[in-house]
């Protein structure tokens, strides 16, 4: 059957392609976990900061580390640990004696990609050193406000088991996550692989970048062209809505998530090589894109209710768009 | 406990409240229509009779009519071996022939009949309780029945004073057959306060008001005596007398205020000028009756156009604003449906004309319709195939999205796989995308929606030729 020009054009396919090199390359290390992979390319797609979040063992930081390695960009890594300074990640004004004035030296934060390992264990006035980053992609020490880098992206990791020693990050800065990303422990088969894979030599080592910067950028512009119609756009709103007024909840979802769950429905349409998008992709990313930014009520937390359930409940509940008189 | 053992329970349940109301709506007619000449427990057998006979039928997987058939005959075959065996006594001396004794029970004015009718109804609620799927549903619908029932009886008992045996007896059979059979389903659908995990606080709730309960019947029992009542009903009287009485005379001093109204003189009958008319005088036009009885019929109609017009607005527009009601109070943003009233009313037609066996006009006026639509966009096309899929019986859940609903639609009908993934594909296309598909796109759509039909037809068609043959090979083995 004819497809027209305008539903699967070459250009979207060069989304799609990326996606496939992304996922085959970070496949090559992280055994199994499709579906992550896939949600952090979107992250890439959407200049979206990822929140990568699990025990301990599973592969965040691979996973981080890989995605970072795959694409040409600069990398930066922050270890966080309590005694880290906000100057330890911004960067600080220094005097140099030979040139007998103030110059500045740039804090990690300056990168294209940076990796901000065990983000709760630094301390709140570190953590919150990262809105301004995060959000306005522009970092001030010492009244100089400094542009960061195109593209910009952080991949946050966190331990949600251990809290000894640890700093819960604050509302706002989880608003800034586009993503949630859970990897889960893999099955038999899975974890067979990873052991027969990481025997010799560690396939991360040999790992090439498939993506540069710039190809990236060129990316996140065509993905940003992906077609929403106005009744998935209405459908998305209310699903947002929902969550404001549900009863098992405290704080929903803001405008700010609308707008990341728009752009993330935008590129996996685009990833899936179609120019439209459609009520499954909304579904799809639904959860990930909401679920860490909600507050639920003590109540329904002690019935044994969690976001993801009250989430669920919400997309089970709202009709989707389709036609009238059926 | 497994659901063989849940069924069992039950059933047991329903067949108990079945039993329970029907034993006591036949010992009300017994008492107040046959004088108590109705052999009760032999109308009573027919029940557990009519469960085996329908279970063994019902095993052997065969047609409706089939089943009709049968229940008819093996009802008149039990009739004749319980009168035969003098189990079911005819009150009158017994007639001399079988033509004779149908005759009679066939009559409405005789016991006769009454016993038929109520041995019918027995088989009936047999047959019911064989073929009717045991669930909380079912049993808690009886419930619902059995207690209307059950109150009808009572009240008619009372209030003719019929002194019936077993009266007591047999409500507390129902409600403890309903109790057993209502939790017991509802626990076992994981639905009730069983399935929780507070099971050890409510039962301690329940035992705690089960025993309230019980200590304040015993309490009211001892206490409650005719001459107690009688003293409480007394006292009433005498607090209502006096504060009446009181109140009378408040408004006496109250009235003695206002001043007497003056009789007043009545006023004279209006008077008009006689009309004087000329001798050749006559009518310009004169409406003829039957033309009157017309206008009076078509103006009958649009005053009754109007008002069932005016209705639908009122009626569509409560609903609507219920609509929003329900979706604010469940924090759902509700979008409007137009037209949602009319396929809703469109529905209901279909179900009436279906229950008259009409449907086959309704199908003709269908198709005479369906012939207009030939360039119907892709989305109607959808839209037919969901009413379609519908009326089948593989309703979309409306929280479903088209790819969701496929698997679905694949396990209704297998064969259409491939016509049913390329409708869906199609449609999500025309419906979310930017561009229109191309013109022989829609052709092909056209196409395989009919090819879906066709295959839903040859199925339907190829089960019932499947029965068939089977009921020919039965016979001729």
């Amino acid at each position: 059957m004819r497809e027209t020009k305008a539903e699967t054009g070459p250009e979207i396919h060069k989304i799609a392609a990326a996606a496939k090199r992304f996922t085959e390359n970070v496949g090559r290390v992280i055994v199994g976990k499709e579906e992550p992979i896939q949600w952090v390319f979107i992250g890439l797609l959407c200049g979206g900061h990822l929140l990568i979040e699990d025990v301990p063992g599973v592969g965040k930081t691979l996973l981080a580390k890989t995605a970072a390695r795959s694409l040409g960009c600069t990398f930066k890594r922050i270890q966080c640990t309590p005694d880290l300074l906000p100057a330890d990640v911004t960067g600080l004004h220094y005097f140099n004696q030979k040139k007998s004035e103030f110059e500045f030296r740039p804090g990690p934060i300056l990168a294209n990609l940076v990796l901000v390992d065990e983000i709760n264990r630094a301390m709140p006035r570190t953590q919150s050193c990262l809105l301004e980053c995060m959000q306005e992609q522009q970092v001030t020490v010492d009244w100089h406000t400094f542009p960061m880098p195109r593209p910009f992206l952080i991949l946050a990791t966190q331990n949600p088991i251990e809290l000894e020693g640890t700093f819960p990050l604050p509302e706002a800065q989880l608003d800034r996550f586009l993503l949630r990303v859970k990897l889960g422990y893999p099955s038999a088969a899975e974890e067979e692989t990873i052991l027969s894979r990481f025997q010799e030599t560690n396939p991360f080592d040999s790992l090439p970048a498939i993506l540069e910067a710039k190809e990236l950028l060129d990316l996140q512009r065509l993905s940003q062209q992906v077609y929403v119609e106005p009744s998935v756009r209405g459908y998305l709103t209310a699903l947002t809505r929902a969550t404001r007024s549900h009863a098992d909840i405290r704080l929903g979802a803001s405008p700010r998530s609308s707008l990341g769950l728009h752009s993330a429905a935008q590129a996996l349409a685009a990833i899936q090589g179609r120019s439209f998008v459609i009520p499954d992709d909304v579904k799809s990313l639904f959860i990930p894109v909401i679920a860490h930014r909600l507050l639920i009520k003590a109540e329904a937390r002690m019935r044994g209710k969690t976001e993801e359930d009250v989430l669920r409940e919400i997309l089970e509940r709202l009709p989707i768009p389709l036609e009238e008189h059926v | 406990m497994n659901w063989t053992g849940t069924s069992l329970i039950g059933g047991l349940s329903l067949g108990g409240m079945q039993m329970s109301w029907f034993a006591l709506s036949v010992l009300v007619l017994n008492r107040r229509a046959a004088g108590d000449s109705l052999p009760w427990i032999a109308i009573l057998l027919f029940y557990p009779i009519s469960w085996g006979v329908n279970l063994f039928l019902h095993n052997r997987n065969r047609g409706w009519k089939f089943l009709l058939c049968l229940n008819g005959i093996s009802f008149f075959f039990v009739l004749g071996i319980l009168i035969g065996f003098r189990i079911l006594v005819i009150p009158a001396p017994a007639p001399e022939s079988w033509l004779a004794l149908a005759a009679r029970f066939f009559n409405p004015h005789q016991v006769e009949f009454l016993i038929f009718i109520a041995s019918g109804v027995a088989w009936g609620l047999g047959c019911r309780l064989a073929l009717l799927k045991i669930s909380f549903r079912s049993l808690f619908g009886e419930l619902q029945f059995g207690l209307l029932v059950l109150f009808v009886a009572l009240f008619a008992e009372h209030h003719l004073q019929m002194n019936l045996p077993h009266l007591i007896l047999l409500s507390l059979g129902f409600f403890s057959f309903a109790l057993l059979g209502v939790g017991v389903t509802h626990g076992h659908e994981h639905a009730g306060w069983t399935a929780s995990r507070f099971l050890s606080t409510w039962v301690l709730f329940l035992l705690v008001a089960v025993a309230l309960i019980l200590s304040a019947g015993l309490l009211i029992s001892i206490l409650v005596s005719p001459a107690f009542v009688q003293f409480l009903l007394s006292l009433l009287y005498r607090t209502g007398e006096f504060l009446f009485g009181i109140l009378g005379r408040i408004l006496g001093f109250l009235l003695s205020f206002l001043p007497l109204p003056e009789p007043s003189l009545p006023l004279p009958p209006p008077s008009s000028p006689p009309v004087s008319r000329p001798e050749d005088w006559s009518p310009f036009f004169l409406i003829s009756d039957a033309t009157r009885e017309i206008l009076r019929v078509l103006w009958t109609l649009m005053v009754s156009s109007i008002l069932v017009l005016a209705l639908w607005r009122i009626s569509s527009q409560i609903l609507d604003w219920l609509r929003r009601r329900m979706g604010t109070a469940n924090g759902d943003e509700v979008e409007p449906l137009p037209g949602a009233f009319r396929a809703d009313l469109r529905i209901l037609l279909l179900w009436i004309l279906d229950t008259l066996s009409l449907k086959w006009l309704f199908r003709f006026l269908a198709k005479r319709k369906s012939r207009h639509r030939e360039s119907d966009s892709i989305r109607q096309v959808y839209a037919r195939l969901l009413q379609w899929a519908a009326a089948k019986g593989c309703r979309r859940d409306l929280s479903q999205t088209p790819f969701e609903y496929l698997p679905r639609l694949f396990h209704f009908l297998p064969q259409a796989g491939e016509d049913f993934a390329f409708l869906t594909r199609q449609y999500v296309r025309a419906r979310y995308g930017l561009s229109p598909p191309a013109g022989e796109v829609f052709e092909e759509v056209k196409h395989r929606w009919e090819n879906i039909q066709r295959m839903e037809a040859r199925r339907k068609k190829g089960a019932k030729n499947k029965i068939g043959d089977g009921a020919y090979e039965r016979n001729e083995s």
